[in-house]
């Protein structure tokens, strides 16, 4: 389900910092499950009609129950991962970590930032975006280099002494004329050109092609996403998308409430989960690992929390966990737990859910 | 005429001495004393001082807010404020340097400057000018008062629907917000008209409109574009607050509506609010490049034009903050190109700029230091936005820091930045003393230096994921180190402010003594006395050039046979600036603070209940017949 | 300091038509309302291309009120044109005459209008498509009405000692208004009442 069963291992190698993929993977899961607990443990869902008679008090009840769920993921994160990485990472974000802050942005800059980056591309579209993204940089980082050399030239300009400089309208000098012939051209032959690669890169984000291997359904509730593995044995999993390595997966965007965006930065631009629409967005990874994204619109308090994984498996390894997931599960104390929780938090009650714990 | 005959018996001020058409005219034209007086004033330059100071007020505490949180995400997971507060906090802070800082600055400085660089009197309509102020300083005490009280919006400064509905978001705080915006909206629509009939009727004789100055040019643009573009928030704003209080279904999918509906509107208000808000910055640009480069600005007609293509470009922008939300390939393709379009014509204002420096000979006062800043950061920022403009870009960095960074280089490069130079530019006409040369230098290495510390990091963090309006994100994503470094700069960058303000108190006591025209300056505002008198000009000047302070010559014709005795000006012909009537500029009243007042207490009842707007109505009507009707017969007896 | 003097004493001290500031403000307000009323349309149409009920729910409203108004919102365009040309004239007693017709002919607008609210078919609160017809119904009510009141006050006005001089261009100027009222209004018809017939 939506987070890791603990007897479950996967081979992280080849993404570009696996240590600190499997860890954070692990810490968010943990994260989310507390989430879940927390909603259950507030009833979050069934606040809603006291909102609309007394909105005062719904409105207290819910800010003691956001206190209570940061307490209480902050506890057990701190428990279950008391790892090397975490607590170095932890430690590279203190007040005293200040003087080693080039490092870090060094770091950053160079692109080895794990797991959520347009610069650390893993999937065909990522990888276009990114490009673009690089020469759209060297192209517009040299017409402001030139503009500043330009301002730079005209406050340094040696100038013949002439007495009293100030007069209206002077006549226009030839030189600055052509300047700004020169500029003008430029300007038109600069943005034109960055709209025709504006244009082809568009091709890869509104594409309509057949073929996708795996077709799954995200739909955004406040804050945690619902995945719908759509076919004839279709099952669902939360906060958590499992593809095949190589393939491509269409995702089908809903949303059960307010607006959200789905945002995996390494494999694909985002899109939007509207109410009333259904948007279309297609991922592929060419690497196993795992991928995390957020939400990327503002969807109310806990917004800062709605992440989800995409976890990119070698093709035999999907089909084996497809296959034990499209089979009837077995009862097991907390996964039944979890799936009240998201019946009961789901707007609509979905069948596939119902027929899962069946 | 008839009138004309019977009105020789008046005093004109061709009758009398300059000593003492001063003293009469200054009566006339001034300020009662008293409470009352101060609160009837429909002198432009007080209200404007009125707006700028409001607007500076709440710029700090926008300010405020923004520095709390960066202190919040100065390290990952940190709990300094929760979650609740910090999306009230980002939603203040957007709505306040949007709607209470942003806009109204660019206004104020217009509301103070425009009637004395065109050669006036008193903007067009100044009671309505003085009902404007009064309804955003309500607005945003409303909103403020609010949030004092704990109902404070926190569904950011653009409240999405459905986030912003009733079922999502309980309580008062939208409708305050939504309200709110119709106050401010009010007030930058009747400012703007001012403006624009001001612009169009009141300029000097001579005054033609290729010799308007690019100031007044630019604020004519930034008028016409808040004339078209706010009725489009204003609608927003009444169908929000319908839909929150009274049922309508404009957005809800499940009966018709569609949640995009509120996108478009509140977007095709919303793009061309940057340009509402960065017109201004680039009129203060003009003014100071020209007098500190003693020239005029090259390329008075490119600038013009670019400025009007501007005001039409700016329309066709707005969805590009909409590219993912699954648009049709076509639409986006659309966008996509209006929006690099527009970055033409911004480049050809950046290019005259720089070649009327080149040409001229840069005088490196505080002003021009701050305009140097202007180019530096603006630049920058202009062009990160070229990459918004392109939607596969676009997927990525939408709605992260990698935008924050954009709009902030853009808003605080292109519009903060020379407002500082303003301040220190008009500040001696405004008081009659001149700021600090050595602390503004000082406040410009920390601004400058705060500023790119705070913002640039900003790029990098949205590259590498960090969405915008998080209130924490976990230490593992790598975010922190960044991060720490905006917010210290963050404090550096306040702290510029906090030294300005120093600076202005500390000048406007004891700073050196500024005369008429301390820079040396072309435009008329500085042909009269620092601070101005109540009438702004003993003698109306006649223009014979785009720079009238620097031409040659000693016959400086002025216009003769205006009444010194009651409040008379000259309006003119709209192309020609030729004199056409005396009309009379209405006197001090206190019925539009009474008006403002009782607009307020109706959109307030209006949140609780609709039917405050009924009993409301006939009250407003009441008290602006009170405001319309004539109080003298003399006029045309 | 040799100064040329302009004298501008014998220039009248008001006007009418665009030599006045006011008719540039009415002018800018006109703008700025109109960009109002032209986004309420979009509004309307945006829904009715983009959503897929829209033909469901867009039942047509009825003819008989909407007509009525209509009618005599277009014909009361004549006696403003008359107290246009009556206040450039100067001649008080048309000017007063013609204002109290205008009032009454708002007055019955007024009723008709609120007739036909009372004969709508949905509510604001049914569908956006109600929700559409009550907005843009209202906008244009509030205008009627704010302009109504106006020619009131400006026809009692009349009657009083200030009716001279300036109130002529008051007068003019408030006709000009009235006709954005009626324009304003022929666009909204044809989508409000006949867009959904077709």
């Amino acid at each position: 389900m939506h987070f890791r069963r603990p007897y479950e291992t996967w081979n992280f190698g080849t993404a570009a910092c696996p240590g600190l993929l499997s860890q954070l993977w692990r810490v968010d899961a943990a994260k989310q499950k507390n989430a879940a607990d927390q909603a259950e443990g507030e009833e979050c869902r069934n606040v809603e009609p006291v909102f609309a008679e007394n909105p005062d008090i719904a409105f207290q009840t819910h800010g003691s129950a956001s206190s209570t769920l940061y307490e209480a993921h902050n506890t057990e994160r701190d428990r279950r991962v008391p790892d090397l990485v975490f607590r170095l990472f932890r430690r590279a974000s203190n007040w005293r970590a200040l003087a080693s802050l080039p490092a870090a942005a060094g770091a950053l800059a160079s692109g080895c930032t794990g797991v959520q980056s347009a610069l650390d591309p893993h999937g065909e579209q990522a990888d276009a975006l990114a490009v673009l993204f690089w020469i759209f940089t060297a192209v517009l980082g040299l017409v402001w280099l030139v503009t500043m050399a330009g301002l730079f030239f005209a406050l340094t300009r040696r100038r013949d002494s002439r007495g009293e400089p100030a007069q209206a309208r002077p006549a226009v000098k030839r030189q600055v004329r052509i300047a700004f012939a020169a500029m003008l051209a430029s300007t038109v032959i600069i943005l034109s050109g960055l709209t025709v690669l504006s244009f082809d890169g568009q091709r890869m984000v509104f594409r309509d092609e057949a073929g996708a291997a795996v077709t799954i359904s995200v739909i955004g509730h406040q804050w945690w996403w619902q995945v719908r593995y759509e076919g004839n044995n279709g099952f669902e999993t939360a906060n958590e998308i499992r593809i095949p390595v190589g393939s491509a997966v269409d995702i089908k965007l809903t949303t059960g409430d307010v607006i959200h965006s789905f945002w995996i930065p390494s494999l694909a631009g985002k899109l939007d989960l509207i109410p009333g629409k259904s948007n279309e967005l297609r991922i592929q990874a060419d690497k196993p690992g795992v991928y995390r994204g957020q939400c990327a619109e503002f969807c109310g308090q806990q917004h800062a929390h709605m992440a989800i994984f995409v976890v990119a498996l070698e093709p035999s390894e999907f089909e084996r966990w497809r296959a034990k997931q499209a089979a009837p599960a077995r009862p097991m104390a907390h996964l039944t737990k979890q799936q009240n929780v998201f019946a009961s938090a789901a707007s609509s009650p979905s069948p596939a859910l119902s027929e899962h714990s069946r | 005429m008839s009138q004309a005959v019977e009105e020789r018996h008046e005093t004109r001020d061709t009758d009398l001495g300059d000593e003492e058409l001063r003293a009469r005219l200054s009566k006339t034209w001034g300020t009662a004393r008293g409470l009352i007086g101060i609160l009837s004033t429909v002198d432009h330059k007080i209200i404007g001082i009125r707006y700028a100071v409001t607007a500076f007020v709440f710029l700090l505490a926008g300010g405020i807010m923004a520095i709390i949180m960066r202190l919040q995400l100065a390290r990952p997971d940190s709990h300094f404020v929760d979650a609740e507060l910090y999306n009230q906090l980002f939603t203040m802070h957007g709505t306040t340097m949007m709607f209470l800082f942003g806009v109204p600055v660019g206004e104020a400085f217009a509301v103070y400057l425009l009637p004395l660089m065109v050669g006036t009197r008193n903007i067009a309509f100044p009671r309505l000018n003085a009902f404007s102020y009064y309804v955003y300083l309500f607005g945003g005490l409303m909103l403020w008062g609010a949030f004092a009280l704990s109902i404070r919006p926190d569904v950011g400064w653009f409240s999405y629907v459905p986030l912003a509905n009733l079922n999502f978001t309980p309580g008062k705080g939208p409708d305050y917000w939504a309200q709110m915006i119709t106050f401010t909206e009010v007030a930058a629509l009747a400012v703007s008209v001012e403006i624009v009939v001001t612009v169009l009727k009141q300029r000097a004789p001579g005054m033609t409109l290729d010799r308007i100055p690019l100031f007044v040019w630019t604020m004519l643009v930034h008028s016409f574009i808040i004339i078209f573009a706010m009725p489009a928030i204003m609608l927003a704003s009444s169908m929000l607050i319908m839909e929150r209080l009274v049922g309508t279904q404009f957005f809800n999918p499940d009966a018709g509506g569609d949640p995009l509906l509120w996108q478009h509107l509140f977007w095709f208000f919303g793009h061309p609010e940057v340009y509402i808000i960065f017109l201004p910055g680039t009129a203060f640009v003009s003014a100071i490049v020209a007098t500190f480069s003693r020239r005029p600005v090259f390329g008075y007609l490119p600038m013009v034009l670019s400025l009007i293509a501007i005001g039409f470009l700016s329309f066709g922008l707005w969805v590009h903050h909409m590219f993912v939300t699954g648009l049709p390939e076509i639409g986006a393709a659309f966008f996509t190109a209006s929006s690099m379009a527009i970055a033409i014509p911004n480049g050809v204002q950046i290019f005259c700029w720089i070649a009327t420096l080149w040409d001229g000979k840069p005088v490196l006062k505080t002003p021009l230091i701050f305009v140097l800043g202007f180019f530096f950061i603006f630049v920058a920022g202009g062009l990160s936005g070229v990459m918004l403009a392109s939607v596969p870009i676009d997927t990525q960095v939408h709605d992260t820091y990698f935008v924050v960074a954009h709009f902030h280089y853009v808003l605080i490069g292109g519009t903060v930045f020379p407002l500082v130079a303003a301040v220190y530019y008009w500040f001696p006409k405004v008081t009659g003393r001149l700021m600090d040369e050595r602390l503004g230098k000082w406040q410009f290495v920390l601004a400058f230096t705060g500023f790119n510390v705070t913002f640039f990091p900003m790029h990098l963090l949205g590259l590498h994921g960090m969405p915008r309006r998080v209130y924490t994100y976990p230490a593992e994503m790598g975010w922190g180190g960044l991060n720490l470094l905006a917010s210290t700069g963050a404090l550096l960058f306040f702290a510029s402010f906090l030294l300005m303000l120093y600076n202005m108190i500390a000048s406007a006591r004891s700073g050196a003594l500024a005369g008429d025209n301390p820079w040396g300056a072309d435009t008329l505002e500085w042909a009269t006395s620092s601070p101005p008198q109540p009438q702004n000009f003993d003698r109306i000047p006649c223009v014979t050039s785009g720079s009238p302070l620097w031409d040659k010559g000693d016959d400086k014709a002025v216009v003769g046979g205006l009444k010194v005795d009651e409040r008379e000006l000259l309006v003119t012909s709209v192309t020609e600036a030729r004199p056409d009537i005396r009309e009379e500029s209405p006197a001090p009243s206190i019925w539009p603070f009474l008006a403002a007042f009782a607009t307020a207490v109706a959109f307030i009842g209006s949140i609780y209940t609709p039917w405050a707007v009924t009993w409301g109505s006939p009250v407003v009507a009441i008290v602006l017949v009170a405001w319309f009707w004539p109080k003298t017969i003399e006029e045309n007896v | 300091m040799a100064r040329s003097v302009i004298d501008v004493s014998g220039l009248p001290t008001y006007a009418f038509g665009s030599r006045v500031t006011p008719w540039w403000g009415t002018f800018s307000f006109c703008l700025l309302e109109g960009t109002g009323f032209a986004l309420g349309i979009g509004g309307y149409l945006y829904l009715a291309v983009t959503n897929k009920d829209w033909a469901k729910d867009a039942v047509p409203l009825s003819l008989l009120w909407s007509a009525l108004f209509t009618l005599v919102l277009v014909v009361s365009a004549l006696p403003n044109f008359l107290i246009k040309r009556a206040a450039m004239r100067e001649s008080l007693r048309s000017v007063r005459l013609l204002l109290l017709i205008m009032s009454a002919i708002g007055l019955v607008l007024i009723g008709l209008r609120i007739m036909e609210f009372s004969a709508l078919p949905v509510r604001w609160s049914d569908n956006a498509y109600g929700s559409f017809v009550w907005l843009l119904l209202g906008l244009h009510g509030v205008h009627v009405l704010t302009d109504v009141a106006d020619t009131l006050v400006l026809a009692v006005l009349m009657f009083t000692r200030h009716g001279t001089g300036k109130r002529f261009s008051d007068a003019e100027d408030n006709a000009f208004y009235w006709y954005f009222v009626v324009l304003s209004w022929l666009p909204l018809y044809a989508v409000l009442y006949w867009l959904p017939r077709l």
